[in-house]
């Protein structure tokens, strides 16, 4: 669950976030949205710890992020998956190395790491191109293996800003679905978008963010 | 243990990329390391020898009474006696003028020509006074001295003790250089190996934010780089080992120093395994401060 109590962020003196209260329940998927500089991305920083509030409390499964010590931030992270626009592989990697990576970060014996990166390379559709580097795949299949990095340690919340921003409509369909899919293994979703198709095309609860603030938030067809 | 082995594999093969990845730099901090750890070493070798030299000389102080030529075999034994009854003596050769002379053969035997037109045998019979253990401070052996000097049957007294203690200060003052010498080296080296790692670290710089991203701790993300600064050290604190060994040997055989140096029964020597081993280490403990100063300097976020 993360839940976000009267929070306010500014970047030297610019507010990024204005008193923003949020609740969102495990296992929900939430879109986010609002234009450029609305605080989408604030808000996944708080939510990851990158940042830390200035006002209000970010709990996320009950911890108060601003009072989580340094050396137990990438505890946390471990518990999240993040998928961005821009893909961020590690390009002189494998597909396999780069979702492995996930798992090795956080000590998984080598058979485990194996058998979990394969499984969930073969969800997203790769598991014949485990061996091949970034570059070589296309947009679409660099975004899948972005996900499948974000999604190999079963994370409790996944976080993805703008993860079809550099993809067609098609393509943007497909990691629709496979975010879907996670979400109906229960992991809690939170999708930052402001391609009005996506959550036109998945009717779920619309949170939308303008100058920081929260100004609409409710489910489209309810 | 699998887990264990997994992560340690990582951390090598990660260090093993950001040394091959800037192979330039990589190259020329080995080299800078070498050459600065070859002044520490040069300086080293200089004051370990002269530090054995001078131990050797110190355990071998003696005072050479040259006795006048009237003396008589029967009072030199005697005057042997004399000079054994001090406590600070703690033996006595008598070198006899034949001896002298035999002496003076063996050692010159291209410069026998001198000997030309000096009579049957020019050298004066001689006591060397072995000076004990327990007395070889200047103060004690200056009083032994002037009581040589004022026996009867001595002509000339001849001693060691200053020019040992000229070496003690020599070899002190060498400790003290060696040692500026040697930070201000080792500052070099540690500054040198800080910008390399730092190079490496913002040719890195969006792996190191994946890495956070997905949860690497701190020492996960770093330890790589601490690894490629031991590493780099420890090839440089070796390479300029080898050059050291070669550059002693090339000395050695150019001066001819093998056989007995300022007195001393031994010839130069090299390093010794022990000493050899711990400028290794040194090597690889000042490269992963070198790695340390540049973790430190990264003004990454801190999250």
């Amino acid at each position: 669950m993360i839940e976000f109590f009267h929070v306010s962020k500014s970047y030297h003196g610019r507010p990024a976030l204005q008193d923003v209260s949020l609740r969102i329940e495990k296992g929900e998927f939430v879109f986010l949205t609002g234009s450029s500089g609305a605080g989408k991305t604030t808000l996944f920083r708080l939510i990851f710890c990158a940042d830390a509030p200035d006002e209000g409390q970010v709990l996320v499964n009950s911890r108060n992020v601003a009072q989580i010590k340094p050396a137990a931030v990438p505890l946390l992270r471990r518990t999240m998956g993040f998928v961005g626009q821009d893909f961020r592989l590690l390009q002189k990697k494998t597909v396999f190395e780069n979702v492995a990576l996930a798992l090795k970060v956080g000590g998984a014996s080598e058979s485990l790491l194996r058998v979990k990166t394969m499984d969930t390379l073969g969800a997203v559709g790769l598991g014949h191109k485990m061996n091949v580097l970034p570059l070589t795949l296309s947009a679409g299949e660099q975004q899948r293996v972005c996900l499948a990095r974000a999604i190999v340690n079963d994370p409790q919340v996944l976080l993805a800003d703008e993860p079809t921003g550099n993809l067609d409509a098609d393509l943007s369909g497909e990691i629709l679905d496979l975010m879907k899919a996670v979400n109906a293994r229960g992991t809690t979703v939170l999708l930052a978008t402001h391609n009005r198709d996506l959550w036109r095309r998945m009717p779920r609860r619309v949170v939308r963010l303008d100058h920081g603030r929260v100004v609409e938030d409710g489910c489209p067809d309810a | 243990m699998s887990r264990r082995v997994t992560r340690f594999r990582y951390l090598l093969e990660e260090a093993a990329d950001n040394i091959t990845a800037n192979r330039m730099t990589t190259a020329l901090a080995v080299a800078t390391t070498t050459f600065a750890m070859l002044g520490m070493g040069v300086f080293l070798l200089l004051y370990l020898n002269a530090q054995a030299a001078l131990g050797s000389l110190k355990d071998e102080i003696k005072v050479i009474v040259y006795l006048k030529e009237t003396v008589s075999s029967k009072e030199i034994a005697q005057l042997r006696s004399v000079v054994s009854g001090d406590p600070a003596v703690a033996a006595v050769d008598i070198v006899t003028r034949e001896q002298a002379l035999a002496a003076f053969r063996t050692q010159f035997p291209s410069e026998e020509r001198l000997l030309n037109g000096l009579g049957d045998n020019p050298f004066p019979a001689s006591l060397v006074v072995h000076v004990g253990p327990a007395y070889r401070s200047s103060e004690q052996v200056g009083g032994l001295v002037q009581t040589l000097k004022a026996l009867a049957e001595a002509d000339e007294v001849l001693y060691s003790q200053e020019w040992i203690e000229n070496l003690a200060v020599a070899v002190r003052y060498l400790r003290v250089l060696g040692l500026g010498i040697g930070l201000v080296l080792a500052v070099s080296m540690v500054t040198i190996l800080a910008n390399t790692i730092k190079l490496t670290l913002y040719a890195r710089r969006e792996e190191i934010e994946i890495l956070k991203l997905i949860g690497a701790t701190t020492g996960f993300i770093k330890l790589p780089f601490v690894i490629e600064g031991a590493v780099l050290g420890g090839v440089g604190a070796a390479c300029s080992l080898a050059l050291l060994r070669t550059l002693f040997g090339l000395a050695e055989r150019a001066l001819a120093l093998k056989g007995t140096f300022w007195g001393v029964g031994r010839g130069l020597a090299f390093l010794p395994d022990r000493v050899t081993v711990a400028f290794l280490v040194l090597g690889v403990l000042l490269g992963c401060l070198g790695s340390l100063v540049s973790l430190i300097q990264w003004r990454d976020a801190r999250r």
